[in-house]
């Protein structure tokens, strides 16, 4: 709670988390003023997966760079050192940092959608269930990246690395893994299909994209060719929560292994 | 008492030597000075003492206790050099953060240690408005609210102007019944409020009385 506490008061009082918000409303604006033009029937769906598009691109880039530079400043500010020296260790600190830069993030930006609700409820034909789903791609959006920027807080060793890593973090997700699925799908078959569809639906932007499109009823899963269903061998949401556990996990886990090593090395 | 105890210290980062059967015991009430050229190990050591870094060849034992065991962080406070602490937070607002880290903040015992580094008056100003000598006592300042018997301040009067420094030495040198261990490059302070010196040099330490030291070496 008090860590929660001091990096509220730290993000509330710097310009990252606002620049960001800042971003997010200006775009859900104008997302939300192109989707008026459209049948109101329509028009829900289309803009939940229109908002979703550019939060793809968006939301990754800004929870990285929040989370690494909240992480990293505990080192650069030497906070860190002292707290280890209380009653810290390396991973309760994790646990405790995590909680709250996943906590004040989620706060704050689903705070935003949940006021972008009001006009959209008036002006479109609102679908809870559409809406629920929306805020759960969103989440997860934010806990995978916000815990891959902590990670990547934890190992560099200054800000100009965190930089870097986020950038490729970033490409690596939106454009590197779509380039190489490119390049491999001309050999994929129905015999090799589900091989290709562990690594196609590891990557949470896959997996989010497809929930989301079955979610709001653009994509029915119930008239698929069979390499379509082999393909989707399990349930939408079920690979949802797959990448989180793996996501998260894997970067908490590292995290805690590569952060410890390079503060003993400092 | 023995409050710090090192026996056959040895530290290595990937093949190279930092500290080499180093044995250095700091006992009750002493305010011992680290001194060594730069890279001569002394942060190693401080953060060997700290737990910061894994021993692996060597015993530490810090008021009595092994560092594998539970309870000897409680006997220890720390201020690490070039520290900045939470810029956009208020004094306070650090101080609480920091103090509550070890049970729920004792507001009385708070007031006391901000005013005895001048900073009560200054509690409510965010830090990034703060000189380097406000940070370093306010730095100082959350460690004397822990009731740690041990102090390890690394260079606290880096960067410091000559002001500064003397504030910060005069606040050490009136601390009661505390053990201190302080690593520093100035010999004129070291003069002013340590009983011994520990002498990192090539590895190795040594551990003198201050006017010993000073014959030997000055």
């Amino acid at each position: 709670m008090i860590y929660l506490w001091k990096d509220w008061k730290e993000q509330s009082r710097g310009k990252g988390i606002w620049l960001s918000l800042g971003i997010l409303i200006l775009i859900s604006l104008f997302v939300f003023l192109q989707a008026r033009a459209l049948p109101a029937e329509q028009g829900f769906q289309v803009f939940l997966l229109s908002l979703h598009q550019m939060n793809i691109f968006i939301l990754p880039i800004l929870s990285l760079f929040m989370s690494s530079f909240s992480m990293i400043q505990e080192k650069e500010q030497k906070t860190l050192l002292i707290l280890l020296t209380k009653k810290e260790s390396f991973r309760s600190f994790l646990v405790k940092k995590s909680v709250s830069i996943q906590l004040i993030t989620l706060g704050v930006f689903i705070g935003w959608y949940f006021l972008l609700a009001i006009p959209s409820k008036l002006f479109f034909e609102f679908e809870a269930s559409y809406f629920m789903a929306y805020l759960v791609s969103v989440i997860t959006l934010i806990l995978i990246f916000n815990q891959i920027g902590i990670l990547w807080g934890s190992i560099c060793s200054s800000r100009m690395q965190v930089v870097g890593a986020n950038l490729f973090t970033w490409f690596f997700f939106i454009f590197l893994i779509d380039l190489i699925s490119l390049f491999y799908l001309p050999h994929i078959h129905y015999g090799n299909v589900k091989l290709f569809s562990f690594f196609y639906f590891i990557d949470m932007v896959h997996t989010l994209n497809f929930f989301l499109e079955t979610q709001l009823d653009l994509f029915p899963l119930e008239h698929m060719s069979r390499m379509m269903e082999k393909m989707v061998w399990l349930p939408p949401s079920v690979f949802l929560i797959i990448d989180l556990i793996f996501w998260m996990g894997l970067s908490f886990l590292l995290a805690m292994w590569f952060g410890r090593k390079g503060n003993e090395n400092d | 008492m023995k409050m710090i105890d090192i026996k056959g210290l040895s530290q290595s980062y990937k093949d190279k030597r930092v500290l080499d059967d180093v044995n250095l015991e700091i006992h009750a009430h002493e305010i011992c000075a680290l001194v060594g050229r730069n890279g001569a190990g002394k942060s190693t050591l401080i953060h060997s003492i700290l737990g910061l870094l894994p021993v692996k060849q060597g015993t530490i034992t810090i008021g009595g206790i092994p560092l594998q065991k539970d309870g000897w962080k409680k006997k220890v406070a720390y201020l690490p050099e070039k520290f900045q602490l939470y810029a956009s937070m208020t004094g306070e607002e650090n101080f609480r953060f920091f103090a509550s880290l070890e049970e729920a903040v004792d507001e009385g015992r708070m007031e006391n240690c901000l005013k005895m580094v001048q900073l009560w008056e200054h509690r409510n100003d965010r830090i990034s408005g703060y000189s380097k000598g406000m940070l370093q006592r306010l730095g100082l300042s959350i460690m004397l609210y822990y009731p740690a018997e041990i102090l390890v301040l690394d260079e606290p009067t880096s960067g410091l102007d000559p002001m500064g420094r003397k504030e910060i030495l005069s606040i050490l040198k009136s601390l009661e019944g505390k053990t201190i261990l302080f690593s520093s490059h100035h010999l004129d302070e070291i003069r002013q409020i340590c009983t011994h010196v520990a002498y990192l040099e090539d590895r190795k330490m040594q551990k003198f009385p201050i006017d010993q030291f000073f014959e030997q070496y000055a």
